[in-house]
């Protein structure tokens, strides 16, 4: 019980900075400048009453200045024996810089200023970028109107803004199931290049940071965190090499 | 060169010596051996035996085994085209028991044919047995089986006997039980080297599968289809494809799957599936996926 009382704690800190927090986050914008993002999975463990990594989902840390932008694209491989795991390997398949400004691609084998570009791109008409990065399409998950206001929560530090809703979503089976579905955003920055919800964010200016879905025994989330900081002396080198050859190269249609 | 050997090639009957034709590519050479030529095994049934090597069209010689013939009734030797109606599954113009050796003497596996047809079908197998006593050597119990074949090439164990016990560091000794003599390879394969016979059972496609990743809230699963036969008993892939892949998820993932490529391969005792996609996801990048999938045909067709 005390555990589980311990993983909503985070609601009941919420209810006493309710009223504080509901005017202080459309008080001021603070804008991204530089940082990290850490993408991550969580699903909950109720044997450890806790939320722990999923596997083949580790968590990801991509970069960001500006509108620039470096993520990463994870390959696990494994291997099998008369079905039994024998061995399993992640390693990063490829890097990409990001102008987001601009909207211009360009694909890196590895994290380093002098690393072998692999191609250069840009989304195709309706936003969609290669590998999957969510910066420009609709990728639309909460409704406000048919959602409701939870109270603010704190978590790494910032105000959170919720709401819940309820979803019906159909498996592989066929069988609708329902879920509830909780999104947290942030309306404490501006200029985010990552948001779980595009349409959400530019219609409200608060990027979607966390999805949380609870259906029966399954419950897990999705976040972004933004660390704000300095680069290590070896990012900047990586970011300014990439920055450079992006101003000079810039990827035609 | 062994005594058995060196006894072996002093013994042959060149002058009555003949081929028979398996087809257009391979031929036997059998070449009756002389009765001063003792056999340790079935010494005391007075076989007819015979050096049978196969030669491909070079003509070189590609495997051989000494064969024992035992007529059902009248002492005759083998006739004409025997070795080759063997090979071939065909219908033998003799019944009795063929005995099949290696050119040391020996036993690989036995045959029995009734009205010309295959009636059984007799060999050693293996059976390991746990550290005793204390020893910290490994040993392994030899039982000789005897398989009933049917009209339609399937068999049918019908009799088990214990014959010896092999360790590891007496398996290189040669055994007689029963008249027979066995010898051991100490890596633990039957010994003798090349077997000119093989009696194949066509085994029923298996299916396999393999999880290709999850992420707790959805998997992807790869499908494979895995065919194989009996050769003498023991199981050998022919064949292995891959035949689907599907992702399963949780709520509000709708995740898609994206097989990119799918290779297979396979030697008789494993088979493979090597499959590569990408997983899209509503929110974040895409996740790349890579699993083989190994399978031992000892595993697949028990």
């Amino acid at each position: 019980m005390f555990i589980q009382l311990f993983k909503y704690a985070n609601v009941s800190v919420a209810c006493l900075l309710y009223l504080f927090s509901f005017s202080c986050c459309n008080a001021t914008e603070t804008p991204l400048n530089t940082g990290s993002i850490i993408f991550k999975y969580r699903i909950f463990d109720s044997k450890a009453q806790s939320f722990k990594v999923p596997d083949y989902n580790g968590d990801s840390r991509y970069l960001y200045k500006d509108s620039f932008f470096i993520g990463n694209i994870q390959l696990t491989t494994i291997k099998d024996l008369n079905g039994k795991e024998v061995s399993r390997n992640t390693t990063i398949s490829r890097y990409v810089f990001a102008d987001l400004r601009k909207r211009h691609f360009y694909n890196y084998k590895t994290f380093s200023d002098t690393a072998s570009l692999l191609k250069s791109f840009m989304p195709d008409h309706s936003g969609k970028v290669d590998d999957g990065w969510k910066f420009f399409i609709s990728n639309s998950q909460i409704n406000k109107n048919d959602m409701t206001p939870l109270p603010d929560t704190i978590m790494y530090g910032a105000v959170y803004k919720r709401l819940k809703g309820y979803s019906n979503d159909i498996n592989n089976e066929g069988v609708a199931n329902r879920s509830e579905r909780v999104a947290y955003y942030r309306c404490d920055i501006k200029g985010a290049p990552l948001s779980l919800d595009n349409d959400f964010s530019r219609q409200n200016g608060c990027p979607v940071l966390r999805l949380e879905y609870i259906q029966k025994d399954i419950h897990y989330y999705v976040d972004v965190e933004y660390r704000p900081g300095k680069f290590t002396p070896e990012e900047e080198k990586v970011f300014s090499a990439w920055e450079n050859y992006a101003k000079e190269h810039p990827v035609s249609n | 060169m062994s005594e058995r050997i060196q006894a072996l090639q002093e013994n042959l009957d060149f002058s009555k010596a003949r081929y028979e034709h398996r087809n257009a590519q391979e031929k036997f050479a059998v070449i009756p051996v002389k009765e001063a030529f003792k056999s340790q095994n079935n010494r005391d049934k007075n076989p007819f035996n015979y050096l049978v090597v196969a030669l491909d069209a070079q003509p070189a010689l590609t495997k051989g085994n000494l064969i024992q013939y035992i007529p059902d009734r009248e002492r005759m030797p083998a006739p004409q085209n025997t070795f080759a109606k063997i090979y071939n599954y065909g219908k033998l113009d003799c019944s009795g028991k063929f005995t099949i050796l290696s050119v040391a003497d020996d036993f690989q596996f036995e045959l029995t044919f009734e009205k010309g047809g295959l009636k059984t079908f007799s060999e050693k197998r293996s059976k390991q047995k746990g550290n005793s006593g204390g020893r910290t050597t490994s040993c392994t119990d030899w039982y000789y089986q005897t398989w009933a074949v049917w009209s339609d090439g399937s068999m049918e164990l019908i009799s088990e006997t214990y014959a010896f016990t092999t360790c590891d560091d007496d398996c290189w000794l040669a055994k007689t039980i029963n008249g027979r003599t066995f010898r051991v390879e100490c890596s633990g394969g039957g010994g003798g080297g090349n077997i000119l016979y093989e009696i194949i059972e066509e085994l029923a496609a298996r299916p396999g599968d393999f999880i290709v990743g999850t992420g707790s809230i959805w998997y992807v699963k790869a499908y494979v289809s895995m065919t194989g036969r009996k050769v003498n008993g023991i199981p050998r892939f022919t064949g292995i494809s891959y035949s689907s892949s599907t992702i399963f998820q949780g709520a509000g993932v709708n995740a898609v799957w994206t097989k990119t490529n799918a290779t297979t391969e396979y030697s008789y005792s494993t088979a493979s599936c090597a499959v590569q996609g990408k997983v899209v996801f509503e929110q974040g990048p895409d996740a790349e996926l890579s699993r083989i999938g190994t399978w031992q045909a000892n595993n697949v067709f028990q």
